[in-house]
C-alpha cells in the first residue's frame, strides 16, 4: 500500500483513522494524501457551511503534523463543494491520486441507519476502485 | 526536499489542472432545483393573478426578463470575485465595503423574512388538507411548531438531503404539476384558450398591476442567486458559469410562463377573479380536471417542495447564528457544536425561537393564508434596491477594476436594461401606492435602510474593522477555499514540515 487516502473531517472517528494510517504508511513505506471536503449548501438566503476555510486547512494540517511527527509522508488537500457530493469527491480524489487504500473513520452505522441518516462510508465502499479500510 | 504547490484562486479558469467536476448540464439542474419551481407555480400564480389579471402569463416574460439580465451581471461577477457571498460582496467590491454593508443589512432583512413566510404557507397549506381529507382540525400554528421541530431535529443529527435526492424530488414535482397543466392545455380548459394573456393591455389593474406582479415574480424567483454556488463547481466557469446561471432563469422562465398560461386557461379568462382569491388554485384545477386523488397527489408534491425550502432556509440560518455566536457578535453559546454530531445544536434551538417568533407573529397578525404573500412581497420590495445596486456596482468594477475587460455590450448595456426593469418594479409599488398592508412596505424598507445607513457610519466612524467583519461572517464573504497542497519530507521526525500554502483572500471594496 505506497499510496493511501486519508479523508478527514475532524470528528472522533476520523482522528481513530489517522493513527491507523500511520500505522499502515509506516509498515509498507507508503506516503499519505490527507483529504478534507467542506461542504457548502446553497439555499434561498445564501450558503450554509459552518466551517471557514481556515478551519478546513486548519484539520488537514493537524493531520499533516500528526502524520509527519509518525515519520510518513503525508501532503494535504481542501476542497470546497456542494453538500452531498462527498463520497462522489472522496473516490474521485482517490483515483486521481492514484491511491492503493483509503482509510477512513466511521460512525458505525447499520446499513439501515446508513441509508437513512446518510453514510459518506458507506458510499465509498461500494464505489472506491480501491480497498478500503473503515476504522470505528 | 519539503515543497509546496501553488495556490489556485476561485472563481478563475482551473484550464485542464484540477478541473472541477461537473458538466454544465448538472450545473443547469441543480440551479434549477434551488429555484423552487414548484411552489411558484401551486402557491404565487395566485398572488400574481390578483395584480395583473388575466394579463398574468406576459408578465412572467416581463419578469423573467428582468431575471435573466440579473443572473448575467451575477454570472459576470462571481467569475471574477469568489461568490460565496453574493450580493454582498459583489456590491462591496463594485461600490465599497460602506454601501456594500447597508445593502447586506437590507439583504439580511429579505433573506429572515423567508423562514416565517414558508412556515406560515406550510402551517395553512397542510391544516387544510389534514381538515379536507380525514376531518380533523389541527390547527396552523401548531403545525408552524412541528416543521420548525422537524428541520431543527434533521440538522441537530446532521442529516442532509443530497444534490441527487433534491433533484430527483423536483423532477417529480414538476411531472405531478406539468402532466396537470398539459391536460388542461389539451383539453382547452374552462372556456378554450386564452391569447388575450398575452396582451399586456388586458392587465387588470394596467401599468400599476403589471408592476405589483413584477415583484411577486421577484418573490417567485427568490433565491436564484444561489445557483452562482453550483455554477462554481462547473468545468470551463468563464464559459459555462453565465450558461448555466442565464440558462437555469430562462428555462424556470419558460416554466413559469406556460404554467401561469395554463392554470389562467385551466379557470377560464373570465373567471381570474376566482384564480386571484385561491389560496392554492393548481390543486383545485387537480380536482376539476382530474380528480380529488390527483390534487392529493398534487398537495404531497407541495408539501415536499416546502419543507425542501424550509431546510435549506435553516440551515443558512443556523450557519449565521452560529458564526456571529463564534465571533462573539451574539452570545458565544451560540458557537458551540454538539459533541457527538458536531452539528451547531445551540443556534439551532435560538434560531427556530426567532423564527417561530417571526412565524406567529406574522400569522397572527395578517392570517397564515394571507401572510405567505403579504410577507413575500415585502421581502422582494427589499431584494430589488439590492438587484438595482448590483447592476451599477458591476459597471463600476469592470470599469474601475477590470478596464482591459470591460464590455459596454455585457457591462454597460445588459445591466442597465436590468436595472430599467427593476427600477419599474420598484416605482410601481410606490406610484399609485397599493392598499393595505403592501401600501406601508416601501416606507419600513427605506427606513430599514436609513437605519442600516446610521449603524454604518457609526460602525465607520468607531470600528472601521467590525464593520467589514460583520458582512464576512454573516454573507460568508470569507477567504474563498482555495486547493492547498502542502508536502512534508518524508521519514525523518526531525525536518520541519513545510508551511502549507496560503488561503486565497479575496479584496474587499
Amino acid at each position: 500500500m505506497k499510496r493511501i487516502f486519508l479523508p478527514v473531517d475532524g470528528s472522533e472517528h476520523s482522528g481513530r483513522a489517522i493513527s491507523k494510517t500511520a500505522d499502515v504508511a509506516r509498515l509498507s513505506g507508503g506516503e499519505v494524501r490527507v483529504f478534507h471536503f467542506q461542504e457548502r449548501e446553497p439555499s434561498k438566503v445564501g450558503v450554509a457551511t459552518f466551517e471557514t476555510t481556515a478551519e478546513a486547512q486548519q484539520l488537514v494540517d493537524d493531520a499533516i503534523s500528526e502524520l509527519g511527527a509518525a515519520g510518513v509522508k503525508v501532503s494535504g488537500e481542501t476542497r470546497a463543494g456542494l453538500s452531498g457530493e462527498v463520497a462522489k469527491t472522496i473516490v474521485d480524489e482517490a483515483g486521481r491520486f492514484d491511491a492503493d487504500l483509503i482509510v477512513m473513520g466511521s460512525r458505525g452505522l447499520s446499513d439501515f441507519q446508513a441509508l437513512l441518516l446518510g453514510s459518506v462510508a458507506h458510499k465509498v465502499v461500494h464505489y472506491a476502485h480501491c480497498p478500503v479500510l473503515i476504522v470505528r | 526536499m519539503a515543497t509546496t504547490e501553488p495556490t489556485l484562486q476561485a472563481g478563475k479558469d482551473y484550464g485542464e489542472l484540477r478541473r472541477n467536476s461537473i458538466g454544465l448540464p448538472s450545473a443547469l439542474a441543480m440551479s434549477l432545483a434551488y429555484i423552487s419551481p414548484t411552489i411558484g407555480v401551486i402557491f404565487i400564480s395566485a398572488l400574481i393573478a390578483s395584480k395583473a389579471g388575466v394579463a398574468a402569463p406576459f408578465t412572467f416574460i416581463i419578469g423573467t426578463v428582468g431575471i435573466a439580465f440579473m443572473a448575467l451581471t451575477l454570472a459576470h461577477f462571481s467569475t471574477r470575485v469568489p461568490s460565496a457571498g453574493t450580493f454582498y460582496t459583489f456590491i462591496s467590491q463594485g461600490l465599497g465595503s460602506s454601501t456594500g454593508f447597508v445593502m447586506g443589512w437590507l439583504l439580511f432583512f429579505a433573506y429572515a423574512l423567508q423562514s416565517p413566510l414558508n412556515t406560515n404557507l406550510f402551517g395553512s397549506f397542510v391544516s387544510g388538507l389534514i381538515k379536507s381529507n380525514f376531518g380533523v382540525d389541527i390547527p396552523w400554528w401548531v403545525l408552524m411548531i412541528f416543521i420548525i421541530a422537524f428541520v431543527g431535529t434533521l440538522a441537530w443529527w446532521s442529516i442532509h438531503r443530497s444534490m441527487q435526492l433534491d433533484l430527483a424530488f423536483v423532477v417529480a414535482e414538476v411531472t405531478i404539476v406539468g402532466a396537470l397543466l398539459i391536460l388542461i392545455l389539451v383539453k382547452g380548459g374552462a372556456q378554450g384558450q386564452v391569447p388575450s394573456a398575452w396582451n399586456p393591455g388586458n392587465a387588470s389593474q394596467g401599468l400599476s398591476g403589471i408592476g405589483l406582479a413584477f415583484i411577486f415574480i421577484v418573490f417567485a424567483f427568490f433565491g436564484f442567486e444561489s445557483s452562482t454556488t453550483v455554477a462554481e463547481e462547473v468545468r470551463r466557469p468563464r464559459r459555462n458559469v453565465p450558461i448555466a446561471l442565464v440558462g437555469s432563469v430562462i428555462l424556470t422562465g419558460i416554466w413559469f410562463c406556460f404554467a401561469m398560461y395554463a392554470v389562467v386557461v385551466g379557470y377560464g379568462a373570465g373567471h381570474i377573479g376566482a384564480l386571484s382569491s385561491a389560496s392554492a388554485p393548481v390543486t383545485d384545477l387537480a380536482t376539476r380536471y382530474i380528480g380529488h386523488w390527483y390534487s392529493i397527489v398534487v398537495s404531497l408534491a407541495a408539501v415536499s417542495a416546502q419543507i425542501a425550502v424550509l431546510i435549506a432556509i435553516h440551515n443558512a440560518n443556523y450557519r449565521i447564528f452560529y458564526a456571529l455566536g463564534r465571533e462573539r457578535m451574539l452570545p458565544p453559546m451560540l458557537g458551540q457544536t454538539h459533541p457527538k454530531y458536531r452539528t451547531p445544536h445551540v443556534a439551532i434551538i435560538a434560531y427556530s425561537v426567532v423564527a417561530l417568533a417571526l412565524g406567529l407573529m406574522f400569522g397572527l397578525l395578517w392570517g397564515p393564508v394571507n401572510a405567505f404573500g403579504d410577507v413575500g412581497y415585502f421581502s422582494s420590495l427589499g431584494i430589488l434596491p439590492i438587484y438595482l445596486l448590483t447592476n451599477v456596482a458591476l459597471m463600476v468594477y469592470m470599469w474601475r477594476k477590470r478596464r482591459s475587460e470591460f464590455s459596454w455590450l455585457w457591462h454597460g448595456v445588459f445591466p442597465f436594461i436590468a436595472m430599467v426593469i427593476i427600477g419599474f418594479g420598484i416605482y410601481t409599488s410606490l406610484h399609485p401606492l397599493p392598499a393595505y398592508p403592501e401600501n406601508f412596505m416601501p416606507f419600513f424598507v427605506l427606513g430599514w435602510i436609513l437605519v442600516g445607513v446610521i449603524w454604518m457610519l457609526y460602525l465607520r466612524r468607531r470600528n472601521p474593522n467590525k464593520l467589514a467583519m460583520i458582512g464576512k461572517i454573516v454573507f460568508l464573504d470569507i477567504e474563498e477555499p482555495a486547493k492547498v497542497t502542502a508536502s512534508v519530507g518524508s521519514g525523518s521526525a526531525d525536518e520541519p514540515p513545510a508551511a502549507a500554502a496560503g488561503d486565497v483572500q479575496p479584496s474587499a471594496g
